[in-house]
């Protein structure tokens, strides 16, 4: 009785919301994100009294992925409006899936930046590998082909003689589950990011063999991106959605208000603050521009590696891609 | 066996309506209205994918999925992927297959058995399996090994479930003559509970088969390597949809021929069987 | 007064299940397994009291139960009916069976990309694949339990009179009902399997979005908690169906 009662409430409810979401005049901005935390989204707009447009210009949706793929086609399918992308997902979705109106609209995490955290290729302490030669033969673990710090681990590699197949062979595992790889001798070289590189464990039984800086320098790796369409209809509701963004994330990053973030990060990711509070949004996580503002340049570079290791058919101008206009709008406004 | 005069049978119509014709083209006939309903759905596929509303990224146009089918199998690609794919998926199927029906029957025959077992059934089949395939990775490695043991792990329920039902629905009086007749506790499970509980076990095999399929190809997708979900895997990182689209159609043919075979031989084995005087479709 | 004894003999029933978390708990224990990828079972059930005991839990489950249960009921009412008419008239069984046959064996989540082109990625495509998923073993158990009907008890039946419609409600239904009833006991498993993984690859919300973004985050303390729930809600699920099966099978009788 109770189960068809909530059945008829919710069918009930589904005109009225619909009803109410046509009433709104905010432009509704839906947000795919694929980690609590590490993808900024998920703690940038937990805060209503600084979020001075949300509700009134601008509202947002945040809706989960796995992983980049699917994303890609929400964005193409106009079912999602800003998706945060590396910059390798960004060519490809580019060049293969012909996304010519895909713009570059901010900065969310840049690797390599001196003085910054970079992601660290890590092999046992005491085991066989001390420098790059001796991974000829071994196993590598990788996130999977192709994709940003895969790129950043053969790009070294090849820059080291070494090629896949031919010089050592490659598996795949997910990040939080590199840790067991490497300690169970399931393979030899794992790459890692925050927060599973600073795990107790993992620091006191691993070490650092190369970085992704050592292989790419200083790279302008996640981008936020939006399609052209979306953006040219929505300038205004899109340049202060940029604004309390940007309000938002210097408020995070501000020391006075670390208490605040850490309370935020461990909602969201219902992981302890301890978690949290040694590196993130200070110099030991990686880079982010305080004005959300990419670095064209690096991100240039970076797709250029891509295609050099044949994971990319064709060179590429990114800079026909980026629209910062709105993002810089949005950062004068806060000057 | 003799197929019985179908004079007064229910189960007869539209065979009768056409009697006049002669066989194969009344068999042709029910061929093409048997693939309409697809035939419709890839036409309908092919002028969406046409008529610019979508990009080809988004849904491409069957002939270059067709064209890229034809590509992978002049390279070899498309043989290997599809039959890694088919190796794993009929090896943990076989496991699950014999392992299943041995616990079926355990379970119906043995106190003990169901006991333990018939609660782990209820908690094991529902469980999302998929979240513990980086223990098994840990354990037994990347490669056939892990693969098969998650196919099996998912691919063991329904046969089990299915051959309880089997073996409960025999009617008593069959096994009551049987024991009368002195037949042995064994001779009872070989001659009298499997063939009877046949049929059911071999529904319980039927809906197994694809599920070994499925979770062959997304074991595949999540870790990585050869096989038509490692190459589905790495088409969609790629951005390229005709690998995934390509992907699909590979699984869509090998799923239909494998549900094809088994359904004939389940015609073949349950010959004896009432429903067999039919040919067994689905 | 009864409940002592009826709470032992339950308590007994479902012992092989402590018995599987004592496994677990030994696991962990002795390093049979890297507590990297299975956390032990005492701090999994620690964050699953912190879990369940947030309305927003709820509000997952909720959801996640009412796209599984769509899903299922539609799987249910029309596979067992498309089975039955399958068995029954030949030109059903002809024209769907080799839509069926090639949808079957189809990894639901690689659809997403098609099923997201018309109806998006909200609930209605996790609605239609969880009950694409789960139709095919209602279908099979009614087709195979019709067709397995006596056929004697058929031409009996027609024989007294019986019109076509009667045979199929009085003889034909009840003969497939042990078939069907076993195939909606594995569509009912299913459902929750492919809940969970329609949800993992997109979702604001649900138990797969909340397995799948805690399993990336590496909270696996968390994320095995919640594939405990899932486990707990289908074993519920699963008991509850057979009490009802077993009564509508001995009522069959």
């Amino acid at each position: 009785m109770r189960l068809w009662k909530t059945l008829l409430g919710a069918a009930l409810a589904l005109p009225l919301t619909l009803g109410a979401a046509l009433a709104q005049t905010p432009v509704k901005i839906r947000i795919a994100w694929v980690v609590p935390v590490a993808n900024s989204p998920t703690i940038l707009y937990e805060k209503p009294d600084i979020l001075k447009f949300k509700g009134k210009s601008y509202d947002i949706e945040l809706i989960r992925f796995q992983g980049t793929p699917p994303m890609i086609t929400a964005l193409a399918a106009g079912e999602v409006d800003v998706a945060l992308l590396a910059y390798s997902s960004l060519a490809l979705a580019i060049q293969n899936a012909g996304m010519e109106d895909l713009r570059v609209i901010a900065d969310e995490a840049q690797e390599g930046v001196d003085g910054y955290y970079t992601s660290p290729f890590m092999v046992l302490k005491d085991g066989p590998i001390n420098t790059v030669a001796d991974i000829k033969g071994k196993v590598i673990a990788t996130v999977g082909q192709g994709s940003a710090v895969d790129i950043a681990m053969r790009a070294y590699l090849k820059k080291n003689g070494l090629e896949d197949k031919r010089d050592y062979s490659s598996v795949e595992g997910a990040f939080p589950n590199m840790r067991a790889l490497l300690t169970e001798k399931k393979a030899d070289l794992i790459s890692v990011v925050l927060p599973f590189s600073i795990n107790p464990e993992l620091v006191e039984k691993g070490k650092t063999l190369f970085t992704v800086k050592d292989s790419l320098g200083k790279s302008e790796f996640i981008v936020w991106v939006a399609k052209d369409g979306f953006l040219q209809k929505n300038k205004a509701a899109v340049t202060d959605f940029m604004e309390d963004s940007i309000r938002s994330l210097k408020y995070l990053m501000d020391p006075k208000n670390r208490a605040e973030l850490l309370q935020t990060a461990a909602r969201v990711s219902k992981l302890p603050e301890a978690a949290f509070s040694g590196w993130i949004y200070t110099n030991k996580d990686l880079y982010r521009d305080p004005d959300m503002l990419p670095d064209v340049e690096a991100l240039q570079r970076s797709i250029d590696i891509q295609q050099s290791l044949g994971l990319l058919k064709n060179k590429m101008d990114i800079s026909k891609y980026v629209d910062v206009s709105m993002t810089q709008a949005a950062a004068k406004r806060l000057k | 066996m003799a197929r019985i005069n179908q004079g007064g049978a229910p189960m007869a119509s539209p065979e009768h309506d056409s009697g006049q014709l002669p066989h194969f083209v009344r068999s042709f006939g029910w061929g093409v209205v048997a693939w309409l309903p697809v035939i419709i759905l890839l036409v309908a596929w092919e002028v969406v994918a046409r008529s610019g509303t979508v990009t080809p990224f988004m849904l491409p146009t069957l002939t270059r999925v067709f064209e890229r089918m034809g590509s992978e199998l002049v390279s070899g690609e498309l043989p290997i992927a599809v039959g890694l794919t088919l190796w794993r998926a009929l090896a943990g199927f076989v496991i699950a297959a014999v392992l299943g029906i041995a616990l079926g029957l355990a379970m119906a025959r043995n106190r003990f058995f169901y006991w333990f077992f018939d609660p782990i059934i209820s908690v094991g089949f529902p469980i999302p399996k998929i979240a513990f395939l980086p223990i098994l990775v840990l354990w037994l490695g990347f490669f056939d090994l892990s693969k098969i043991t998650m196919i099996a792990f998912n691919t063991i329920f329904p046969v089990v479930t299915a051959t309880i039902v089997g073996v409960y629905s025999v009617e008593k009086e069959i096994i009551w003559s049987a024991r009368n007749l002195g037949t042995s506790e064994r001779g009872m499970l070989w001659e009298i509970l499997l063939p009877a509980a046949m049929p059911q076990i071999f529904t319980g095999l039927q809906v197994a088969l694809p599920i070994a399929l499925i979770v062959g190809v997304l074991t595949e997708m999540a870790m990585g390597g050869y096989g038509v979900g490692g190459s589905m895997q790495t088409a969609s990182r790629m951005a390229d949809s005709l690998g995934v689209f390509a992907g699909i159609f590979e699984i869509a043919v090998v799923g239909y021929v494998m549900v094809k075979l088994m359904a004939m031989l389940r015609r073949h084995l349950l010959r004896w069987h009432q429903e067999s005087q039919e040919p067994t479709t689905v | 007064m009864r409940s002592g004894p009826a709470f032992a003999a339950g308590l007994f029933r479902y012992l092989p299940i402590v018995f599987l978390l004592l496994l677990w708990h030994m696991a962990s224990t002795f390093h049979l397994v890297s507590t990297a990828v299975l956390p032990p079972l005492s701090s999994v059930l620690s964050s699953g009291y912190d879990l369940v005991s947030t309305a927003e839990f709820w509000d997952n489950t909720g959801s996640s139960m009412y796209r599984g249960g769509m899903g299922l009921l539609l799987a249910i009412v029309i596979g067992g009916a498309l089975g039955i008419a399958m068995a029954w008239w030949k030109p059903i069984r002809y024209v769907s069976s080799p839509l069926v046959e090639i949808f079957y064996p189809l990894p639901k989540s690689a659809l997403i990309p098609i099923t997201a082109l018309w109806l998006g990625f909200g609930d209605a495509s996790k609605i239609l694949l969880i009950f694409l998923g789960c139709m095919l073993p209602v279908t099979i158990g009614a087709f195979n339990g019709a067709r397995g009907a006596e056929q004697t008890l058929i031409w009996s039946a027609r024989s007294l009179g019986a019109s076509r419609w009667r045979t199929l409600l009085d003889v034909v239904v009840p003969s497939a009902l042990p078939e069907l009833l076993n195939g909606a006991r594995t569509a009912l498993a299913l459902s929750f399997i492919l809940l969970v993984s329609s949800e993992m690859i997109v979702a604001r919300k649900g138990l797969g979005y909340l397995i799948g973004f805690l399993g990336d985050g590496g909270n696996y303390d968390a994320m095995f908690a919640v594939v405990l729930v899932v486990a707990a809600l289908g074993f519920f699920a699963d008991r509850v169906y057979l009490a009802f099966a077993r009564r509508v099978l001995r009522w069959r009788e």
